[in-house]
């Protein structure tokens, strides 16, 4: 359950962020993951709302955006954006391979894809 | 917090862009900090449920007790079952339960650390808790990651679970006396692991027997290997 880790995070820098801010009420919270990131949102919402009980983001809406994830070939030096194969997907966990668009080669680099980030906050005064 | 901004009266949007891994790696950077100046070269073993990584720890142990002053860190859900074994072997071991908590990360081994006795150490074992997904975000600040895998998980252990492969340095493909049996290649698993990762460090090992365990310990460069 890695996800609690994470949830157990976000709930620390939400609550933090909103008392800070003197806030009476958290409405929303913006959460980005990578596409490649180990987090599945279902798992982590469960693990917030658990970890917001009895407080002032109890009854919080979850918006989860996805970071699209981009590579660097080591071997040809291509940037950007690593396209799904035709036969499947492309998730770290269920495979296949990271393979270089240009290439083809899989020394490839993550450049973006595997982020869990608070990005922002919606609060009531 | 960096911006805030209002978006009506009383409601307010507030920027945070905060990364949820920053802590956790942050203090993986620490722990590295205090390994270097310490002089301690730190393992973090990753694997399956029965991969095998205890018994490897246990042979780990015993080809580096009389040449170098070993410590050991077994990361399990509950019991001191694999403490105990590793102290077989010798050498100083702390139990680390983790509850459950399905990994171990880099504030539980900053804890852990001040259970053990530092003097002289030079090489410290950590065995992660058996998982081969959930460790794998949590860095501990060991110099080399070392997954375990074995030929009795089946043949598609390594292409099924990219990620953890990706962040490691090292791979022991483990349990080759039984690779007849399962009919199972262990070069085959040698070869999935180069070509999602080439220039990680393989070995084909049998903790049982000791094989190819002395190869695998040179390729990581463990000191006194
Ligand atoms: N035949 C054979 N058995 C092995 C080998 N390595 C480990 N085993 C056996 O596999 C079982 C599990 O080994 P452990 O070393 O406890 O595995 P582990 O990865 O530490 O397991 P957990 O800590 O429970 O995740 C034990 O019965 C070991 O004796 C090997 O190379 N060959
Ligand atoms: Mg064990
Ligand atoms: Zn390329």
């Amino acid at each position: 359950m890695h996800e609690a880790s994470i949830a157990g995070s976000i709930v620390r820098s939400v609550l933090s962020a909103a008392a800070e801010a003197k806030a009476r009420k958290v409405e929303t919270v913006v959460l980005e993951f990578g596409e490649w990131s180990a987090f599945q949102p279902e798992q982590v919402e469960f693990w917030l709302r658990i970890g917001f009980e009895n407080t002032p983001a109890a009854s919080a809406a979850f918006e989860f955006r996805t970071v699209p994830g981009r590579i660097r070939c080591r071997a040809c030096g291509t940037e950007g954006p690593c396209p799904k194969p035709e036969n499947g997907a492309i998730d770290p966990f269920i495979g296949p391979v990271l393979e270089c668009p240009s290439c083809g080669g899989s020394d490839v680099e993550i450049m973006s894809g595997r982020e869990a980030v608070v990005k922002s906050i919606r609060v009531k005064k | 917090m960096k911006i805030s901004f209002p978006s009506t009266n009383e409601t307010f949007d507030l920027e945070l862009s905060e990364n949820m891994l920053a802590a956790n790696n942050q203090l993986a950077a620490e722990n590295r900090r205090f390994f270097d100046s310490r002089g301690i070269f730190a393992i973090d073993i990753l694997g399956s449920v029965g991969s095998g990584k205890t018994t490897l720890v246990q042979q780990f142990v015993r080809r580096l007790k009389d040449k170098k002053k070993v410590a050991s860190i077994a990361g399990d859900l509950a019991t001191t079952i694999d403490a105990d074994r590793i102290r077989t072997a010798g050498g100083e071991v702390l139990q680390v339960n983790t509850g459950s908590l399905c990994h171990l990360d880099a504030a539980i081994i900053s804890r852990a650390m001040s259970g053990l006795n530092l003097d002289g150490l030079d090489v410290l074992l950590i065995e992660n808790v058996g998982n081969l997904i959930c460790p794998g975000e949590f860095r501990l600040g060991a110099h080399c990651r070392l997954v375990v895998v074995s030929v009795t998980e089946g043949p598609y252990m390594i292409v099924k679970h990219p990620a953890v492969f990706l962040d490691a340095d090292a791979v022991a493909v483990n349990k080759t006396d039984l690779a007849g049996v399962m009919e199972v290649d262990p070069e085959r698993l040698k070869r999935d692991a180069l070509s999602l990762k080439p220039g990680l460090k393989t070995a084909l090992v049998s903790a049982k027997t000791g094989e190819g365990v002395d190869e695998l310990m040179r390729l990581m460069e463990i000191p006194g290997a």
